[in-house]
């Protein structure tokens, strides 16, 4: 992994350093790819459409993907190359612990090691510019394509599945070197174990989760807890038992859900420069009034960024409309909500989107942390997709 | 065709001498571009915001508090940027420096004493996005164009953890670009006081009658103290001290050129060789196979 000592980031304002750097990680890319095709893990569409996705990393790091939109994508990258060169974590700011900022919530606090760890263990040939590390963020999103496609059957929702690959927003995100690609992997993949009731891996996941994104994990746990502690995926009464079981232990430790949910939402604020000079700020005073404004909440996250006429709204408004007419379409087609497991989806992802819509005040970042849920609500929908074509193509075998 | 590891393999050992060739020619180029590039040496110093006169109220919210603490100084970078990258700066400096002549004097025609145009691929490209508008775009020197030369020259990064801004610059001209970012800083310092200095003149007037109308000792001597820290701040105006900001860490200067730097360039030129050619051989060979 290369990378110039003398020089923080590179950007493309140093074209030739730019340009060869990502296009020696483009070929190591490429020379990927044409492995698995080689081996039968790609076909041929597969093939031209991931090749035509690692080459976007470079287009839009030219065109969109401006330094100052994503200023914590450095930070990912000096951890990895204190990882490279120590073999440690000498970084003040890339160190772990297990207590972290907050004793209440933020407990395992390896948000800059673990993925520094996770975009280490490929070894990509440059990490010497603003962008380097989208390419492992590429790969890792690769690997859970194959992932999901080796547990769908039918063709026409492998194809699906590779459209979704290439929605605007995880075309975005997966051309920056963030830790959200790692995110939507991590909690994508701990949806699979859990629906397959895998306890061990499961539990490894969430932690893996808890570690990179408490706020994820949080949400994630009520999946969790769910499957293996309520055994929701029963039936109906099993998932209504738990859900006031939640009631219950929500209205209980409403003082710490509310602190939690305030201090991020404060956290954002001060983050985004909102914050009043005054430091009155409104905050959320019992769990009822969370609940009743959490409809409200969700249609605003699902709808976001709104209409309008700036880049953002005129991309990822369709966009956000696409999704929810898919999701319509996917639902009455499988008749979704006639399982408990898929209610039991559909209540996380109204959490994810919830929780998120409260506490996070900028769109763009909203954006980002919205489509882990986004996908991860996308991919249980197509499995269910591709159970009923397979079962209609069955019968009429 | 029979998927088989060993034929990649005899595939690539075959391929071995162009992958070597490749290689060696794009170090070669590599070579050739890092004896052409222009040495640039860093030319740095370290300031903090002045932070005595604008203490942030943090209320009794205990989180806001707690979130806030050293993140107080964030809005004064936010200030900071906008104001070291204003056009107003940008003015002071030519009206005061003559910054603008001193940068572009290679375009400065003297028999007509006017700036001549510029003709390189950016402004032809501008030329030819503004033709769309209907504009006709003119590459000449002028405020707007110091402004963002020293926009792209000088780099202002905030630490987090520190508090402190660097203020940073790659050149091959170090003691030029030292006295331009001295001047930069004296003129972004006076355009803070420019700005500040009706209000505070205002609250030294308001000041003043509330002294005269006044009669409680009380009342006189709490207004005073206002009145001696509004006074100390019009001291500083008017001398030549900083006012909004310290200096943490004065000048400083790269003893020798870091940029390029050798082996880096010279590296990542072998692996673009190395990896564009191993990935164009494997290319042509999966691409002979036959599809799914």
């Amino acid at each position: 992994m290369l990378y110039d000592i003398f020089a923080d980031l590179y950007y493309f304002d140093t074209p030739v350093v730019f340009l060869l750097s990502e296009l020696s990680n483009l070929a190591f890319c490429s020379i990927l790819l044409c492995i698995l095709y080689y081996f039968r893990k790609l076909n041929f569409r597969e093939f031209i459409f991931w090749n035509l996705g690692f080459l976007s990393i470079i287009l839009l790091g030219i065109t969109v993907v401006a330094p100052e939109m994503f200023p914590d994508s450095g930070s990912y990258l000096r951890c990895v190359r204190d990882l490279t060169d120590n073999f440690a974590f000498d970084e003040l700011n890339c160190q772990g612990s297990v207590e972290g900022d907050s004793k209440l919530f933020n407990f395992l606090n390896f948000k800059k090691t673990l993925p520094a760890i996770f975009f280490f263990l490929i070894p990509i040939p440059s990490i010497a510019t603003s962008i380097s590390l989208a390419f492992i963020n590429k790969i890792y999103l690769l690997a859970l394509y194959i992932f999901i496609r080796s547990k769908l059957s039918d063709d026409r929702t492998k194809f699906y599945l590779l459209v979704l690959m290439f929605l605007p927003t995880l075309l975005l995100y997966s051309s920056t070197g963030l830790r959200d690609i790692l995110v939507m992997v991590v909690v994508a993949t701990l949806l699979f174990t859990t629906i397959e009731r895998k306890f061990v891996i499961s539990t490894i996941f969430l932690l893996l989760l808890a570690a990179i994104k408490p706020q994820n994990a949080a949400v994630m746990m009520v999946l969790y807890a769910g499957i293996f502690l309520f055994r929701s995926h029963k039936s109906f009464l099993h998932l209504v038992i738990f859900l006031m079981s939640c009631l219950i232990i929500g209205v209980s430790f409403q003082v710490e859900i509310l602190y939690v949910v305030n201090y991020f939402r404060i956290g954002f604020l001060n983050e985004n420069g909102l914050l009043p000079l005054s430091g009155v700020v409104f905050e959320y005073q019992s769990f009822t009034a969370l609940i009743i404004d959490s409809p409200l909440a969700f249609l605003k996250g699902i709808f976001s960024p709104g209409f309008g006429f700036s880049a953002l709204n005129i991309i990822f408004f369709p966009e956000s409309i696409f999704l929810i007419i898919l999701f319509i379409w996917g639902a009455r087609y499988t008749d979704y909500f006639s399982e408990s497991t898929n209610c039991l989806v559909f209540i996380v992802f109204y959490l994810g989107i919830v929780l998120n819509s409260i506490v996070v005040p900028n769109d763009a970042t909203f954006l980002r942390y919205r489509f882990a849920f986004v996908y991860f609500l996308l991919f249980h929908l197509l499995l269910m997709v591709d159970k009923k074509r397979t079962r209609i193509k069955n019968n009429d075998l | 065709m029979k998927i088989d590891h060993k034929l990649l393999i005899a595939y690539l050992s075959k391929s071995l001498r162009f992958i070597l060739i490749s290689t060696l020619l794009t170090t070669l180029i590599g070579f050739v571009y890092v004896i052409n590039e222009t040495p640039r040496h860093e030319v740095s110093i370290i300031i903090a915001p002045n932070m005595d006169d604008d203490k942030v109220g943090l209320g009794a919210n205990g989180i806001v508090a707690s979130l806030v603490g050293a993140g107080a100084q964030k809005p004064f970078i936010f200030e900071f940027e906008r104001t070291i990258f204003s056009l107003d700066v940008a003015k002071r400096l030519d009206e005061n420096e003559n910054l603008l002549f001193k940068i572009f004097k290679d375009f400065y025609d003297e028999e007509t004493k006017s700036y001549a145009q510029i003709n390189n691929l950016d402004s032809r490209l501008k030329k030819i996005k503004f033709w769309f508008y209907g504009i006709d775009y003119k590459s000449i020197p002028n405020h707007f164009m110091l402004r963002d030369y020293i926009q792209g020259s000088v780099n202002v990064a905030f630490n987090d953890f520190s508090g402190l801004i660097d203020i940073s610059s790659l050149t091959s001209n170090p003691y030029e670009t030292q006295e331009m970012i001295k001047i930069l800083l004296r003129e972004t310092d006076n355009s803070f006081k420019e700005i500040d200095k009706t209000n505070t003149e205002a609250k030294i007037d308001y000041l003043y009658k509330e002294i005269s109308r006044n009669k409680e000792v009380n009342q006189i001597a709490a207004i005073s103290s206002i009145l001696q820290t509004e006074l100390l701040k019009k001291s500083m105006m008017g001398s030549s001290a900083n006012y909004k900001f310290r200096t943490v860490r004065g000048f400083e200067m790269s003893e020798y050129p870091i940029y390029p730097n050798f082996t880096f360039i010279l590296m990542l030129f072998t692996f673009f060789g190395f990896f564009g050619s191993l990935a164009y051989k494997i290319f042509r060979f999966v691409l002979n196979i036959p599809k799914d």
